[in-house]
Formats: structure tokens, sequence, C-alpha cells
């Protein structure tokens, strides 16, 4: 996950930028929303092929939206909208032509409930990449599915055993603020 | 005497499943009985998540720098275009006889393929087959109206100068002759810059 600046742009002075031929604005909305995208084909257990044919889909629908989406009132909104909509159709032809039992039948043209899920966790995804470093690997460290013990990760970390816990705290709660921020 | 609240600390322990049984059901007692203390765990309970199935959301470096790189607004005379009035216009690849169906031509290889960009004022078709070795000739047509005739460049999707270009003719015809790689075309039509792309040769 990339550190995002501590001010980053609002997107729709990043669009504007990106308009105006602004190559570093395009590399930083792809940045910022390339996991919110890929999230969306990913969270249906799909191949890695068919995830990057969305992926690559949504960013090209997206450039050619984009004097559209300077109006957009939620650009993560549409960006999860049309990516519904593209693993929708990947997902469909995948499963017609390559003959892969794919699970496009639960794959949904639109889902209002996923879509809040996704804007959800991507405001805590923003807050996350504005942490700073020590906090993003304390977090990240100790929420991990497969948790290592204290002692270790007390060495990973390179602080006293007993720092681990009250560090956690201090860090989610500034992830918090920074969500609240964010919302 | 009233239950403490429970704190972040011990909230998250709980979440990261540190605590023993008995710590854990009683702690889950007293936030049962704190509507503040609830919201709380759930929050964590939320980030957490997010920590654990973040890694599965992330695509590709390589896949994200293709995307990124196939824009190609940095490329010189786009701002002094722009500045003197010319749209920009992207057109987005529809079809690639290499990809049966494809949104996107990013994978496969062929001897010759079609490809064809549009946007709303104009569509590009492409011909590419092999003149040379690491060497292909691209026969393009652009249907569009122009009283000029329009100018073609060829760019390496993230090089600043063109690798060939041409003038179409009348009808909108042209021929460039392009190396392997991943491109961007752009096609200078009266007012209008349109830039296609990705256009990967082979």
């Amino acid at each position: 996950m990339t550190k995002h600046p501590d001010n980053p742009k609002a997107d729709p002075d990043l669009i504007e930028a990106c308009l105006a031929g602004d190559q570093s604005a395009w590399t930083e909305l792809v940045e910022r929303y390339s996991a919110l995208v890929y999230s969306v084909p990913s969270r249906h257990r799909l191949p890695r092929d068919v995830c990057e044919d969305v992926f690559q889909g949504v960013w090209a629908i997206a450039v050619k939206h984009l004097s559209q989406l300077r109006d957009a009132q939620s650009l993560p909104a549409w960006l999860i909208t049309t990516a519904q909509r593209e693993t929708w159709r990947v997902a469909k032809r995948a499963s017609r032509d390559a003959g892969v039992a794919l699970p496009a039948e639960e794959i949904a043209w639109s889902d209002p409930q996923e879509a809040d899920e996704l804007e959800d966790r991507q405001r805590v995804r923003s807050a996350f990449a504005r942490l700073g470093e020590r906090c993003r690997r304390v977090l990240t460290e100790t929420f991990r599915t497969e948790r290592a013990s204290y002692d270790l990760l007390a060495e990973r970390l390179d602080m006293p055993r007993g720092s681990i816990g009250p560090t956690r705290a201090r860090c989610l709660e500034k992830l918090r603020d920074l969500v609240g921020e964010g919302a | 005497m009233a239950d403490q609240t429970p704190t972040t600390e011990q909230l998250a322990a709980l979440v990261a499943g540190e605590l023993g049984p008995d710590e854990a059901a009683e702690l889950r007692r007293r936030v049962g009985a704190d509507p503040r203390s609830a919201r709380l765990l759930e929050e964590i309970e939320r980030i957490a998540a997010f920590l654990v199935e973040e890694p599965s959301a992330q695509p590709a470096a390589d896949l994200v720098r293709r995307v990124q790189r196939s824009f190609g607004g940095s490329r010189p005379g786009l701002a002094e275009a722009l500045r003197e009035g010319v749209r920009r216009v992207i057109a987005a690849l529809d079809f690639d006889s290499r990809l049966p169906d494809a949104a996107l031509g990013f994978r496969g290889t062929a001897e010759a393929a079609q490809l064809s960009f549009s946007c709303d004022d104009a569509e590009i078709d492409l011909e590419l087959t092999p003149a040379g070795e690491r060497v292909w000739l691209v026969r393009g047509q652009i249907d569009a109206e122009f009283d000029q005739p329009p100018t073609v460049e060829l760019f390496e999707s993230d090089g600043p100068s063109p690798l060939a270009s041409a003038h179409a003719d009348q009808h909108g015809g042209f021929t460039l002759e392009a190396p392997e790689g991943t491109h961007v075309l752009r096609v200078t039509l009266d007012d209008m810059m349109i830039e296609a792309g990705p256009v990967l040769i082979p």
C-alpha cells in the first residue's frame, strides 16, 4: 500500500489536471483507486486474468468519460458501479467463451449494498494511506490472519513488547479520526 | 460499582483474538452494556477486516503501471495544444482481433491483427501486419469529419517523442511503420486531438 500525501488533491481537481494533460495526476488517480476497482472482481474470487480484464476495462471507460466525471458527485461510487457492471459483463463472457465455471450467476449487474460496503472500505483505505509508516506497520502486523507471537512482533516492529498494545490503540484512534475527516 | 468502560487497547486485543475465553466473554458482556463501546468495537472489527482482506484487493504493480502509462498525458505538444483551444479526446479500444470479444488488448499475440478505437467524434481502425524483424506496418483509417488532412503520430506509451508520424489522406487513410511495443496513437483532427491506446504491437 502506498503512502498518500497528507493533503491529497480532491478528486475533481485531479480530474481537471488529467484533462489538462497532466500525466502525474492520472498516475495519482489510478494509484488512489486501483485497490477499490480491483477489489470488485477479486471479492467474487474470479480468476486473476478475469480480474485484470475488469480492472483495465474500468479505467478505459473512466478515461473515455473523464470530462463527465469532473462533475461526478462521488468518483468512488461511479468507479464501483462501473466495476460491478464490468465484472458482470467480463465474468459472463469468460464463462460463456472459455467454458470456465465462474460464479457469474451470483454476480449482480448492480449491488447497492456491496457498493455501500466498498465505499466505506475505501474511506478506511484512504485514511490508512495517510497514517504514518510506523502505525501502518503496527496495525498490519497485529491484525494479520496469521498472527505472530508478541515477542516476534516486538522484534519485527522494533519496539518493547509492552508498547505494542498501547501503540496499536493510539494508531487505531488516529485512523478513526482520519476516517471521520474523510466521511 | 459500575463496570469500567472498555478501552481501545482492550477492544483491539479482543478483535485480534489475543484474550483468553473468560476475559473475552467478560469484555463482550461489558461492551453489550455500553452502546459507545459497541460502536467502537464495530469500527475496530471493520478496520481489522480491511487489513486482513486488503492484500487480495491489490492489483499487480505492473498492471497498475500499464494503466497509468496508457494515458500518456505528459507528451510534448499536448499542453500547448490544449492551451490553444484544441480539444483532447480519448478513444478507447473497442475491438482487438487477437482477443475475441475482448475489451482491451493487453494480452495475446498474433501474426496480424485488427484493432478498433472509438470516441464520440471518430472511429479509428488499424490493421497490423509484419514488415520486418520486430517492425510492423500499421495501416489505419480514420472515420470522422475533418477539413484539414489529419496528422497521425505514434508514441511509446510513456515516451516523449513520436516513433512514427504521417499525414492521413483526404479519406482518412494512413500508413506507418512501427516497432513492437505498447504504443499510443495521437490523431490531430482540426481542433481536436484524439489519443487512442493502448496500441499493442504485435
